[in-house]
């Protein structure tokens, strides 16, 4: 039991706006997928769509190679968690998690028993009594969850379910729903606008940007080579430059034992802010001058923000056995390194 | 410190106190004593007998017009509360923009801009023998008699009566429906619910409230009505208020300050039963 999901040229019109724009992708059944993306980018609708709560204006929706797209979310098996959770507040939480059972017709001893048994799954069986509004947020989203998993869904839909939730929470209950997912089997997909949270959730991640899919891949494969400059920086943690002005030397200096030039003129690229040093490490390094407008103490590394003579900004993170505070200050000049091949090139 | 808070907020309490006092607990004392005295046809004597409520409660006329004013009120709450639902629900959840709602809301009250008695008499034109509603029914040939049933009857009370007060469910029951959360609408949805278990399982008893303030208003203002079921009853129909009223217009202040005792008793304890079902201050 387990629902692979793909989209084919799915499209969604508001007013003739296309918020989302002929998407294409396929997430693996058993999977934890994440869509990532700002907010305004599509993600949501895009869940939406293959919960099957918001009409797709042109394009399919697969689940097990099924065409489900002019299907009610009951019959295509699957189920959403709601960003509040939308439980109901005049019912109990074993009738919350039940209700899906009642309106098929289970009989109330039988969809008691499943919703009690659910509710132990999530840890929540002495809470079965109260009412939502009795609950901390941790434990409405516990309930929220019996509640999705009790029609045994192939595919598990939460929009946003962790930012309710204060930060300390958050990562508690991440580490929970990914345990649930990997003992169930059963396919995730996990709205967020927090590449932390999709970064540690994610066997497949999937960036989108106005509509469209920016990148699709493992957290790791993301991270390595942004596909874009807009991934790069979602992502954090990246430089996006230009090989001009005081980067202009890249386009010519490939490195001593080779004629051809490193990167075009004008070409972007990206460099990771923990792959950047002061120090040289080879002489194939790539050395540039710059300026140091600001560091902050961030406990496992310092964050030192520079400007380059042509005034693009680097960011780099330096390790705090590599950071001495007299060098290294607002106002003062430095040499910054990083290696020739951990320059990524953007694939569009 | 804490004596003088205590005293000023009593200070702030007293106008409003005044007010019920003067205009609303010193009235109804006074009927409450009046209903009491003696009366002959010329004047009021001041005494303390039960004959009032005696004849009230023996007399089969009171229960018939209780049951015809219970009648009323049933039937009244049972249709504004079927309109007035289905309107709030049209309105709340089938308009989608908020400008629209508004517009249509507006609308709604529209008919408010008249009195009630303006209200009841556009009816006779149009139910009467040789109304509208009859001469184009006969036209059509679909009868041949004119209609006797349309005007001064139970049925054209009834009616002024859904015409008059369905707003006072729409109201209440458009409140209450605008604070369901839509995702829950689309939770119940997503698990599997059809629109009526929807209607059943979440709207209903989440618009609960609102429904339980809107039959108040409409019972209360039903019961205590009797201007309608004289103008649409043609004076051959009663009930409980109508009743009193031709008491005052016999100048048998006593017998009518009785019955109008009994009537606040019964309406308050059917209010008492509906409290009791929901809580109504977590509306306001």
């Amino acid at each position: 039991m387990s629902g692979s999901i793909e989209l084919v040229q799915t499209t969604k019109v508001y007013d003739q706006i296309s918020v989302v724009d002929a998407i294409n992708v396929k997430v693996d059944k058993g999977s934890y997928c994440c869509l990532l993306g700002p907010s305004g980018c599509g993600k949501s609708t895009t869940l939406r769509m293959i919960a099957g709560h918001e009409a797709v204006t042109e394009g399919d929706i697969l689940l097990n190679d099924r065409n489900v797209t002019r299907l009610t979310p009951r019959q295509r098996g699957t189920a959403m968690m709601f960003q509040d959770y939308a439980l109901f507040p005049h019912m109990s939480c074993l009738d919350n998690v039940a209700y899906g059972l009642k309106v098929t017709g289970v009989s109330k001893v039988d969809r008691y028993e499943q919703a009690d048994a659910m509710l132990g799954l999530v840890n929540m069986a002495e809470h079965a009594n109260k009412f939502p509004d009795q609950l901390s947020g941790g434990q409405q989203q516990r309930i929220a969850l019996a509640r999705a998993l009790i029609c045994k869904p192939d595919v598990v839909l939460l929009d946003e379910p962790l930012s309710a939730l204060d930060p300390f929470l958050r990562i508690q209950m991440r580490k929970e729903l990914k345990q649930l997912q990997q003992k169930l089997g059963l396919t995730f997909i996990h709205v967020t606008h927090s590449q932390e949270e999709a970064f540690a959730l994610a066997d497949q991640a999937i960036v989108m940007s106005r509509g469209k899919i920016e990148q699709v891949g493992s957290p790791r494969a993301i991270f390595e080579s942004p596909n874009t400059p807009f991934v790069a920086n979602f992502i954090g943690g990246h430089n996006v430059l230009k090989a001009s002005g005081s980067l202009e030397f890249l386009s010519w200096s490939a490195g001593s034992d080779s004629d051809d030039p490193l990167l075009e003129a004008n070409t972007s690229f990206s460099v990771r802010a923990d792959h950047i040093t002061t120090q040289p490490r080879s002489d194939k390094d790539v050395a540039v001058k710059a300026e140091v407008i600001g560091t902050e103490f961030q406990a496992q590394f310092y964050l030192v923000e520079c400007v380059l003579e042509d005034s693009q900004s680097v960011t780099c993170y330096l390790p705090e056995e590599s950071f001495d505070v007299h060098l290294i200050s607002s106002g003062k000049s430095l040499y910054l390194y990083w290696s020739q091949e951990r320059i990524n090139t953007f694939r569009c | 410190m804490m004596l003088s808070r205590q005293i000023h907020s009593y200070w702030q309490a007293l106008p409003l106190t005044l007010i019920l006092l003067g205009f609303l607990v010193f009235p109804i004392c006074v009927i409450l004593v009046v209903s009491f005295w003696d009366y002959n046809e010329y004047s009021l004597i001041p005494d303390f007998i039960l004959e009032n409520y005696e004849f009230l409660l023996t007399s089969k006329v009171t229960l018939k017009a209780y049951l015809q004013t219970f009648k009323y009120a049933f039937l009244s709450w049972l249709f504004t509360f079927l309109i007035g639902f289905t309107l709030a629900y049209f309105l709340a959840f089938h308009v989608r923009s908020q400008k629209t709602q508004t517009v249509l809301f507006l609308l709604c009250t529209v008919p408010f801009f008249t009195s009630n008695i303006i209200r009841m008499i556009s009816w006779i034109p149009l139910l009467g023998r040789n109304g509208l509603v009859n001469s184009s029914l006969q036209s059509s040939g679909l009868i041949d008699q004119p209609l006797d049933w349309l005007l001064y009857s139970d049925f054209a009370i009834v009616l002024a009566y859904i015409h008059l007060y369905t707003m006072f469910m729409v109201v209440p029951i458009f409140n209450s429906m605008m604070r369901i959360d839509r995702n829950l609408v689309e939770a119940a949805l997503d698990a599997g619910a059809a629109p009526w278990q929807i209607l059943k399982d979440i709207i209903v008893p989440l618009s609960k409230s609102g429904i339980m303030v809107g039959s108040i208003f409409v019972f209360t203002l039903v019961m205590g009505d009797f201007i309608t079921v004289k103008i649409m009853g043609g004076g051959i129909k009663a009930n409980v208020a109508t009743l009193i009223y031709n008491e005052i217009s016999l100048l048998q202040y006593p017998a009518a300050a009785a019955g109008a005792i009994v009537l606040l008793i019964t309406v308050l304890m059917m209010l008492m039963i509906l409290f009791r079902l929901v809580d109504v201050r977590k509306e306001l």
